[in-house]
């Protein structure tokens, strides 16, 4: 910047203070379409469109189909501290609306090229008026429908400064439909509709229903799995669907909360939240809750930061204690209850789909369990689709704690062994749990990890077999480029072309027994293709984990002394929660669930 | 110089296709020679070289890999060319001298069925016709998919017919018989269609030859019940249409196993310049599908729902009761959210069942195939399961139409293996425990395999030799290696085989039999299994119209459930539909426009029009302020109404329309040397002598394409036609000629609308809202302006416009006072007091008569005004 030789202290003209003021309410895009999404509701609109384009950085549109501004306002509207919104200071102690500073449409004409349309039931024409930088470019009579359209181009154009502390597409679009799915769930009477990059994110009804306006907004999945709480006060009014305890996540992620329609991150209610699950789902576990909180506005302060995010409780405690209150109520209902019951250990899946049945019992659980005597149950959450590789995987990568996994401490031997069921599960027991171990889970744990060592070239032993066995290979695999026979080599099988398409055997994996091996490498074989890149290590875990599967298949009834030497070689596994496909290894029932189904409390 | 044996079999079987470039199978190569070669190198861009034929001369020659022959026939099938696939019949190795060879198929557009060379959105139909001086026939089928239909044309506006009817099928390839080469016909299907035509001999057209055709083609001893007569167009079209499919297919198809025969009054009926006016499936302007209604509707999951769709769309339905039923399944499946995401899921899993099925049909289908059918039978349960639970007519009918397929799924289930490869010639196809024959032979194979393999061992054993080693290669086969130090110890038994530097190899009498089992082991599995394979296909196409049936139902849910989808998310709303001759939209928007506009902003406009006092709606109102929208909107909520998708209005009362006419824009026929008038005048011609009371009748601007004098002359007498009738038709006109606003009082059912301008001096605003009464101007000049016509010659238009205003133009029509309940014929303005005068000036030969003459003739033209 040129610096000025006779400086001197001057006022500053004001479209340089606007633009200066306006960086304290719009600072990224996602202001602007909360800001102009508030106003929207604000003027009484029932039907909403947002769009947005490349994160809101080069184009925002709001349209509704509200009063619309009158022509007489419209100069108005665009000065700072203009709103119609309040007229007295007193009115701040009453506000119903959600915006009235009235910044708002100031702070964006100042930095960036606005285009407002907007017109009146009683007028017969609309108006456009298009800025830029806060300079009035074009105002003129449109036709145009009843109701305000806000088009937001070149964000901050003109404040190069702030454009550069945006974050990336993909965060400022995150936050824009993060935001906007809180709007379609506060107000499910509004028509929303948000597109993203001229793509429909999703277009709720604008019937009232909240429980579709979750299912539409967020997934199905979770839609099946939430109980619906109605409950009030002489003060309080809610209105919420929570998660059953057997559902919970890592972050959280799915707790959205409203408070007199206005979306807040509240410590009081998440401390209500967790105060009604104590005791139901264990530490590091958050169950969706979407809560819709209403208290007379005089108890409420909202006017303490700009971004409206925070608010200030009269009465906390009174707040927090009625949202345990009303949520103990409905997760006592019935569909409350844990999935891990009599009923459902007795339930067997119709469908093929993945229900979950029983509780899944991460091994880091049983370990957390067992330091923290206060936490009785040990959930997960189950919320992966069909996804064979899916999130179990991917949890248990990032989102556990990794702080309690201390394999050397987690004896798995302490678990008596007590037999085993239908030669396919171990029965263990400790002292107040009882467990189930699939084997099969188990051993293709083992394999699976065992062979991605090998693959990734770590040294693995060979064992030389007696009598070499055959194996055919499939038509599509060629014999010129045999990437494939140098990855088998490397998981320690020792092989040589011996007749048209027919390799001889004659060294398998140290770990695996003949019949291991030789199932392990037919289905390997069916699943290589020519074209598989051998490069790409996800194909890769998906053939290895599928070979090791019929792997396992091999060979069923265990004896005491394989069942004790699986359980030591699980435990020296990385994850061995779950079998590569995401399936649990271990299964375990409370004592006291036991004695509940004999009725005996 | 004689040719070669093999030019000369080429030349025998190029002599059978002449129309076509015949692809020769030599080994691994599909070769052209000659004048195929030389069109064949330029057209699929592939290097032409020569070949020995036995003459002086090289032949040309060009050639293809066999594996990729799908994309250069595509190549030669998209620029209109036939391929005949010539292959070898017989074994090579059995064969005595020249191995024989044969064309197996005829690949023609219309009759392609390869994946690699459809566009799976989209059908690819054949259609054949039969026209003579009484009636025409069409019959049409899509290879691919078995799709089968034939319909008669014999009402008086035949030719018209035909002409809809093909504008509407869009056949990719068209047959029919010599009269067509009569009356231009031929050549204007070409551009109607963009398809390959050809006239066939008259012989496929005969009756006697259809009657054989159809009779085995459906095993059938009589025609009766199929609902065509001997006598009819529709049997001889579709009896050349299933003639040439045998002809160029060269085998039985059993798939074409469900004839359609329809009648063009079972649906809509939409006019060609109508589907391509409206862009209901695809734009005007680069014919694609974006931006057009189908654009915005299409949400289906299945390729075979969105063909469905498509045709849907292109023949909206036309009773009341069924109707009804798309609008209740649609309006179930949007308030039920669970159901319709769980339907989703289930549809994304289903392949295109009706080109699988197509495949099998012509004996195309390979192992992936087969496979993917079966995925798809899986997920049938789980929607069969959905639907069970709804209550709804329609949706219960296609649950019934939906079959489990656990016939189709046994016979793949048990005989194919999981994961199958493409070819269907090298084995690993068939599951253990098909077949014991199959079994038996892998077994022994296994055996000696294995036998092998121990070989090593037992023979170290029995010799003492330490460094015995049995191992294989590619060119000596099996063999035992000894090295020069055990030499001594070497068995009687032992062949020696092959002597290296330090050692020698031997094989043994057993080794070499087992060796000769493995080795040959591969040519005997591959040719069963590949047996097998076909008899697994063959016993699928019993169950083939079961499957169709069902394919069919499924692509039907496939669009109920997008128009459900697409209806929530743009808040589509349910119409009432009724029988009477009224329509009535409230806050109707122009579905296309609506989402493609940039700022987003769109007027919604009412309509209210019937055949009694509101039937003709003169628009008139300045240029681009949305007089075209608003007839178009119309018409499409109404098309989206019986297609059985909820419309884009707040609510809409629709009484039935039996057709939808336009005359909109200038669809310059200049190709076919036709010039905008004639043409929008034939169009005009077509639309009076069709339409009915119950039709919707959109005229944009008739008369534009002549004088003004002319124009208006003609628009105005189409407004009395049109008002004229018993039974009015809904007709929306919009015009500039604001003369024929006068009538409104004149004429019952004639209601003036115009398109509302907010004028403040001079300064214009298009409000874009349709009101009742008159526009006074068309603002043309400031169109003009807004299009950046240079200042300097507005000004002048403008008072151009001025001077014009206060005299001529206006004064014509102010010279003809109104009066009360005047008789129609009297407010005509060439009425026949003036028409002995214009009919003198016609006849008159300027070139025979004198001056004098001619004054004389003034004369008496102005005595004659006189009167």
């Amino acid at each position: 910047m040129e610096i000025n030789k006779n400086q001197r202290i001057q006022e500053l003209p004001q479209h340089v203070t606007d633009k200066i003021a306006a960086g304290e309410v719009i600072d990224r895009p996602l202001s602007i379409v909360k800001e102009l999404v508030e106003n929207s509701i604000d003027s009484g609109a029932d039907s909403i469109i947002v769009e947005f384009k490349n994160g809101g950085k080069t184009y925002i549109r709001i349209t509704d189909n509200g009063s619309g501004i009158d022509s007489r306002d419209i100069e108005l509207a665009f000065k700072r501290h203009a709103t119609s919104k309040i007229e007295t200071a007193q009115d701040l102690e009453r506000i119903q609306t959600l915006g009235f500073r009235g910044e708002a449409l100031s702070s964006i004409c100042a930095v960036s090229k606005t285009e407002l349309i907007t017109k009146t039931s009683s007028s017969i024409a609309g108006l456009r008026i298009r800025f830029s930088g806060g300079l009035v470019l074009e105002n003129s009579e449109i036709g145009c429908p009843q109701g305000t359209t806000v088009i937001v181009t070149d964000l901050f154009f003109n404040t190069p400064a702030r454009l550069k502390f945006m974050k990336s597409e993909s965060a400022e679009t995150t936050m824009i439909i993060d935001f906007i799915s809180k709007i379609a769930l506060a107000y499910p009477a509004i028509k929303i509709r948000l597109l993203n990059n001229s793509n429909i994110v999703f277009s709720t009804t604008g019937k009232g229903n909240l429980y579709e306006n979750i299912l539409t907004v967020f997934n199905t999945d979770l839609g099946t799995k939430l109980i619906h709480i109605q409950d009030s006060d002489n003060n309080y009014i809610i209105e919420a669907y929570i998660s059953i305890p057997s559902f919970t996540q890592a972050s959280r992620k799915n707790q959205i909360f409203f408070i007199n329609g206005r979306s807040i991150s509240s410590k009081i209610i998440e401390q209500g939240i967790a105060a009604a699950y104590r005791e139901k789902i264990s530490d590091n576990r958050y169950p969706a809750a979407f809560v819709f909180f209403r208290l007379p506005p005089n108890q409420l302060d909202v006017n303490i930061h700009p971004n409206k995010r925070e608010v200030r409780l009269a009465d906390e405690k009174a707040v927090s204690a009625f949202i345990e209150k009303s949520l103990l109520k409905g997760l006592a209902g019935k569909f409350a209850i844990p999935e891990l019951t009599g009923k459902s250990i007795f339930h067997i899946p119709t469908k093929a789909t993945n229900e979950k049945t029983s509780e899944q019992v991460d091994i880091r659980h049983i370990f957390v369990a067992k330091r923290e005597p206060d936490t009785k149950f040990a959930y997960t959450n189950s919320e992966e689709k069909s996804d064979h590789n899916g999130p179990w995987l991917r949890e248990s990568k990032t989102e556990e704690e990794p702080i309690f996994y201390q394999p050397e401490v987690f004896d798995v031997l302490s678990l008596k062994i007590t037999g085993a069921i239908f030669d396919t599960y171990i029965t263990a027991v400790d002292e107040d749990y009882f467990y189930l171990i699939d084997q099969h889970a188990a051993h293709e744990r083992v394999f699976y990890e065992a062979l991605m060592a090998a693959y990734n070239n770590r040294p693995i032993g060979i064992q030389s077999i007696m009598v070499p066995f055959m194996i055919s290979t499939s038509c599509s695999v060629s014999e010129i480029n045999a990437t494939w026979l140098t990855s088998l080599r490397s998981m320690g099988y020792d092989l040589e072309l011996f007749g048209p398409k027919i390799y001889r055997v004659k060294g398998i994996p140290m770990f695996m027994s003949l019949g291991e091996a030789q199932s392990f490498l037919e289905d390997f074989m069916d699943n290589v293709l020519e074209t598989t890149d051998f490069q790409d290590l996800k194909k890769i875990e998906k053939i290895i984990s599928h070979a090791c599967k019929s792997a396992v298949k091999a060979h069923d009834k265990l004896d005491i002394k394989e069942m004790q030497q699986l359980l030591i070689d699980l435990s020296k596994t990385d994850k061995p929660g779950s079998c590569p496909h995401g399936r649990p290894v271990y299964v375990k029932l409370r004592k006291y669930e036991i004695e509940k189904l004999f009725k005996r409390i | 110089m004689v040719f070669t044996p093999m030019m000369k079999q080429y030349m025998e079987i190029k002599e059978n296709h002449k129309d076509c470039i015949l692809f020769f199978r030599l080994g691994d190569f599909y070769e052209m020679f000659f004048d195929d070669a030389l069109t064949a190198s330029r057209e699929m861009e592939i290097t032409l070289t020569g070949r020995d034929c036995g003459q002086e001369s090289r032949a040309p020659m060009c050639g293809i890999p066999y594996h990729a022959a799908d994309v250069y026939i595509a190549k030669l099938i998209d620029k209109g060319y036939k391929v005949a696939i010539c292959e070898q019949t017989e074994d090579p190795a059995m064969a005595k001298g020249i191995v024989k060879r044969e064309v197996v198929r005829i690949i023609t557009p219309g009759t392609v069925v390869s994946q690699n060379m459809l566009n799976e959105k989209e059908n690819n139909y054949l259609a054949s016709i039969y026209m003579d001086e009484v009636g025409a026939g069409i019959a049409y089928a899509d290879l691919s998919t078995g799709e089968l239909k034939a319909t008669e044309l014999k009402s008086i506006g035949y030719k018209d017919q035909m002409r809809n009817e093909i504008a509407k099928i869009r056949p990719k390839e068209i047959i029919g018989n010599a009269y067509l080469y009569g009356e231009d016909f031929f050549e204007e299907l070409k551009v109607l269609s963009v398809a390959c035509c050809e006239i066939l001999d008259d012989t496929y057209f005969k009756a006697d030859h259809a009657v054989n055709v159809i009779l085995r083609q459906f095993k059938l001893k009589a025609l009766k019940g199929l609902g065509l007569d001997e006598s009819s167009h529709g049997l001889k079209a579709l009896g050349a249409l299933l003639g040439y499919l045998l002809d160029t297919q060269k085998q039985t198809l059993s798939h074409l196993n469900n004839l359609q025969i329809y009648n063009s009054t079972d649906h809509m009926s939409l006019d060609k310049s109508t589907l391509r006016n409206l862009e209901i499936t695809e734009t005007l302007i680069d014919q694609k599908t974006p931006g057009s209604l189908l654009g915005i509707l299409d949400k289906t999951h299945t390729a075979m729902g969105s063909r469905k769709m498509k045709q849907w769309l292109r023949e909206p339905l036309n009773n009341l009761i069924f109707i009804q039923e798309r609008l209740d399944s649609v309006e179930i499946l949007s308030n039920d959210l669970l159901l319709r995401n769980n339907l989703k899921e289930g549809l994304k899993q289903i392949y295109d069942l009706e080109r699988l099925a197509g495949r099998i049909g012509c004996g195309n289908a390979n192992g992936r195939d087969l496979s993917a059918l079966k995925q798809s039978i899986f997920v049938i349960p789980e929607l069969k399961s959905e639907l069970t639970l709804c209550s709804n007519i329609l949706l219960s009918r296609l649950n019934s139409k939906i079959d489990p397929l656990d016939d189709i799924y046994g016979i793949i289930h048990y005989g194919i293996v999981e994961n199958p490869p493409f070819t269907i010639k090298e084995g690993g196809l068939i599951k253990f425990g098909y077949s014991d024959e199959l079994d038996q032979i892998k077994l022994s194979i296994k055996d000696k395999q294995n036998w092998i393999g121990a070989l090593e061992t037992i023979e170290k054993e029995k010799t003492g030799i330490k460094s015995l080693k049995v191992g294989f290669n590619k060119v000596f086969g099996y063999y035992i290696e000894i090295t020069k130090s055990y030499f001594h110890l070497i068995p009687d038994n032992y062949i020696r085989k092959q002597t290296l530097a330090n050692c020698e190899r031997f094989i043994t009498q057993e080794l070499k039999e087992a060796e000769a089992i493995v080795l040959n082991a591969e040519t005997r599995i591959n040719q069963l299994e590949y047996q097998l394979f076909i008899e697994i296909r063959n016993s699928i196409q019993e169950h083939l119209s079961l499957l169709q049936k069902t394919s069919s139902a499924i692509a039907s849910l496939d669009v109920l459930v997008s128009f459900a989808d697409v209806s929530t998310d743009l808040g589509y709303k349910k119409p009432s539909v009724n029988d009477s001759d009224s329509l009535e939209i409230i806050k109707g928007r122009h579905p296309v426009i609506e989402q493609m506009i940039k700022n987003g902003i769109f007027v919604s406009n009412d309509t209210y029009a019937d055949s009694r006092d509101y039937s003709l709606l003169l628009i008139t109102g300045p240029n681009m302020s949305g007089k075209s929208t608003y007839m178009r909107q119309t018409a499409l909520i109404v098309l989206m109404a019986q297609s059985g998708c909820f419309i884009s209005a707040e609510s809409a009362k629709i009484g039935i329309v039996d057709k939808i006419f336009t005359r909109i824009g200038a669809s310059d026929n200049l190709s076919q040397g036709q010039s905008t008038f004639f043409v929008e005048m034939s169009e005009l011609a077509y639309i009076l002598n069709t339409a009915t009371e119950k039709s919707l009748v959109l005229l944009d601007e008739i008369g534009r394409g002549t004088s003004t004098y002319d124009g208006l002359s003609i628009a105005w007498a189409a407004v009395e036609y049109l008002c004229n009738k018993k039974n009015r038709i809904k007709t929306f006109f919009a015009t500039h000629y604001h003369e024929l606003t006068q009538l409104e009082g004149l004429i019952k059912g004639f209601k003036n609308l115009n398109v509302d301008v907010k004028d403040t001096d001079g300064n214009i605003v298009f409000l874009h809202k349709i009101v009742s009464g008159s526009a006074s101007k068309s603002y043309g000049i400031h169109v003009a302006r807004l299009a950046g016509v240079p200042e300097e010659l507005l000004t002048v238009a403008e008072k151009k416009l001025s001077q014009l205003e206060s005299t001529a133009v206006t004064l014509t029509f102010k010279t003809n006072p109104v009066k009360e309940n005047i008789n129609l014929e009297q407010i005509s303005l060439f009425d026949n007091a003036l028409n002995p005068i214009v009919e003198k000036l016609k006849v008159l030969d300027l070139m025979s008569i004198t001056p004098s003459q001619a004054i004389g003739l003034l004369e008496e033209i102005i005595n004659e005004l006189g009167k």
